[in-house]
């Protein structure tokens, strides 16, 4: 599963970079979202996906990492806000275009 | 103690009130009350710092390293100190040419910057400097849009993606030391990372050196800069290019002393410091306006603050942060003039521009001082810093990247002087009136350059301390780890 | 977007997934939850309800939820360093029989943070698309 994921990984940075070395502005965005998503998967793994075996008394059987949890929402809160951004400022790019003719 | 915390929460409260604020004049003393009380804060924060070695705030109450803390050591909090002087005096010169768009949100976006810089200089934990990171480049990215012509927003596209990819490369690289390690406290790493797998430690440190060399703009990473700095409103890119590079300094700084020391000189990055150093130059002398010069200097003054850290050595460590320090004065006090030029003559082109010096004495002074800083002439504060680097430099037997450094210097002179003949020089112009405001920005950051120029032993004592401090990462994390 | 199925569906879901939003807000101390999830869930049943019946006029001025979110934020942080503890330091407190843990009116903050700043941003690209 590991190994499965790990490619997953390698396949979303390389279809991200794939995707933001073209011309076109929102290929750019959805590549650079790609990218972001790769690196949430690995904060993913970095927690391992059985888990571990949390500090707590009566608690034998290993739990899922929190913090890598805890890590990945945060980076997505802040890629979602940056994509918005980015899309924003696309727009606005598009439409100066077509105001400059 | 909650003072570790104080030059983030000020200017995050000061800019939510510049948002919520109605009247023009009002958010006017807002924003400035707000930026000198955190001058104030992050000034007394470094004398604490300073007498404590480590301030630290742990927030909720709860220990590291499960908690999120605040870790203010000398050299954060010095960082955190010259960051906050800059935001005020740009934000003065910002102030008195006024923009259009100058509203609420611009004081937000101003004071926000300042809170993500401070909050990534004064955290003790790893992810909570991407996350500061992040505060400081969406403020930036909204300053920078800022008049939304199209060129702007396509130069900005270019910014904002490289500088995403870095932040991506660097949470990977949090994420591989969290899976080695099991901890993302910078304290709890720089103990544990030694007995870890090297096997995931090593490509994370690459993987950050490289996150935070898109930020500082080191050789071959520094595409992304002049894009940054040519078009946003000159006090814009003043405070950018004052502070923005310096954070990635700051992190490099962090990286290679406080989590993975560096024990003697390191090939790789003494080789990488002068590659930026030459390229800068020489990007510097190809350019024919003001601005752009300005900024292929700051690349390759990076130059000369990497080669110190790649040094290894205390002494190197403290020559470097003197260099950084001195470069984040005099580098704003240029872009501060060469800000004023633009608002009132409406160009940077140095085809354009001739006898400012004859139109204007003080402000011709006022960039001399500076540029001729830069340069390294005595007895301004640039001489001492490359006098401190250059030793570090022989010491650690670098006989060929200190000969490098000083052909730098040469150029970086020949260059200032070419602004200097260009636009100073000459007949001159039909005058142009430059707010007594701006002279006030200029002075407060070019002033710096001649303290510290003509008496500036007590900066490098301060510089000093703050790297032996460094050179024993054992202290700190014991401070930040141990009991309260 | 004149629908009489939407806007049918929506005067029923919309205060329900308001409330729903305002449910994972009180519970988020104990359970999963918290004012984060809960602002975006409740600003979600707000689009809905744009959506059906298009934004009220004077959307904007609710925009300055995001100064009040963050000041109450700030303000139940602050309270700590008053009392001489470090920021965002919180305690339980017992109105009668009722928990009130302080992360409570945290999360308050919080939840009127997301949910202005959600909309605001909504309204923005709204009003750029039509």
């Amino acid at each position: 599963m590991n190994l499965v994921l790990a490619a997953l990984v390698g396949l979303l940075f390389a279809a991200g970079t794939w995707l933001l070395l073209g011309q076109r502005i929102l290929r750019q965005v959805i590549g650079l979202g790609l990218i972001a998503h790769g690196a949430n998967l690995t904060v993913l793994l970095a927690g391992g996906l059985v888990g571990r075996h949390a500090p707590l008394l009566g608690n034998p059987e290993p739990r899922a990492d929190p913090l890598p949890q805890a890590l990945i929402l945060t980076a997505i809160v802040i890629g979602f806000g940056i994509t918005a951004f980015l899309l924003a400022l696309g727009y606005r790019m598009h439409a100066l275009e077509e105001d400059e003719g | 103690m909650n003072a570790a915390a104080a030059p983030v929460l000020i200017p995050l409260l000061t800019g939510l009130l510049c948002v919520a604020l109605p009247s023009r004049r009002l958010r006017w003393g807002v924003s400035v009350t707000g930026g000198t009380a955190c001058v104030v804060a992050s000034v007394w924060l470094v004398a604490l710092a300073r007498a404590h070695t480590v301030v630290i705030l742990r927030f909720g109450n709860w220990p590291a390293p499960f908690g999120i803390v605040f870790a203010a050591d000398l050299l954060g909090a010095l960082m955190s100190a010259i960051g906050s002087w800059v935001a005020l005096c740009t934000l003065l010169a910002l102030l008195a040419q006024p923009h259009p768009r100058l509203d609420g949100f611009f004081h937000g976006g101003w004071h926000l910057m300042l809170a993500g810089m401070n909050g990534a200089f004064l955290t003790g934990d790893l992810f909570n400097l991407y996350v500061f990171f992040e505060v400081l480049l969406v403020a930036s990215y909204f300053l920078l849009t800022l008049g939304s012509t199209r060129r702007q927003a396509r130069e900005a596209f270019t910014y904002v993606a490289s500088n995403l990819v870095a932040s991506t490369l660097f949470l990977v690289g949090v994420a591989l030391l969290y899976a080695a390690v099991g901890s993302v406290n910078m304290a709890d790493l720089s103990v544990r990372m030694p007995d870890a797998s090297p096997g995931l430690v090593r490509p994370a440190v690459f993987l950050l050196a490289v996150a935070f060399g898109v930020k500082a703009a080191i050789f071959p990473l520094y595409a992304w800069l002049p894009h940054a700095y040519v078009l946003p409103p000159g006090p814009v890119a003043a405070y950018f290019g004052g502070m923005l590079t310096k954070v990635g300094v700051y992190a490099l700084y962090r990286l290679f002393t406080t989590l993975n020391p560096l024990r003697g000189p390191e090939p790789t990055l003494v080789t990488v410091a002068v590659l930026t150093m030459v390229f800068g130059v020489l990007g510097a002398l190809a350019q024919e306006e003001v601005r752009r010069i300005l900024s292929f200097h700051i690349i390759s003054q990076i130059g000369y603050m990497v080669f110190g850290l790649a040094l290894g050595t205390p002494q190197a460590w403290a020559a470097g942060l003197f260099y950084v320090l001195h470069h984040i004065g005099v580098k704003t006090a240029l872009l501060l003039v060469s800000a004023a030029v633009e608002a009132s003559y409406g160009t940077g082109a140095l085809r354009a521009l001739s006898g400012l010096a004859h139109a204007h004495p003080f402000l011709g002074l006022s960039f001399a001082i500076p540029a001729l800083s830069l340069a390294g002439i005595p007895p301004l504060s640039g001489f001492w810093a490359k006098v401190f680097v250059v030793e570090a430099g022989l010491r650690a037997g670098e006989a060929f990247a200190v000969g490098a450094s000083l052909a730098v210097s040469l150029l970086t002179l020949l260059s200032m002087s070419k602004i200097f003949t260009g636009a100073f020089w000459g007949p001159s112009p039909e005058r142009e009136a430059i707010p007594a405001l701006h002279y006030l920005a200029i002075a407060g950051v070019g002033v710096l350059t001649l303290v510290w120029g003509l008496g500036g032993g007590w900066l490098w004592d301060l510089t000093a301390t703050a790297a032996e401090r460094l050179a024993d990462p054992g202290v700190y994390a014991q401070t930040v780890l141990g009991g309260r | 977007m004149n629908s009489l199925v939407l806007r049918t569906v929506a005067r029923v879901v919309a205060p329900v997934v308001v409330l729903y939003g305002v449910r994972l807000l009180l519970v988020g101390h104990n359970s999963p939850g918290g004012g984060f999830v809960g602002g975006l869930v409740t600003a979600l049943a707000v689009v809905l309800g744009w959506l059906a019946f298009g934004p009220p006029p004077r959307a904007r001025r609710w925009e300055r939820g995001v100064a009040l979110g963050v000041g109450i934020s700030a303000v139940t942080g602050l309270a700590a360093v008053l009392l001489g503890r470090p920021f965002l330091t919180h305690a339980v407190l017992y109105a009668g029989p009722v928990k009130l843990p302080t992360s409570l009116f945290f999360d308050v903050g919080v939840f009127l943070v997301v949910v202005s700043a959600t909309l605001a941003a909504v309204r923005t690209l709204w009003e750029a698309g039509s």
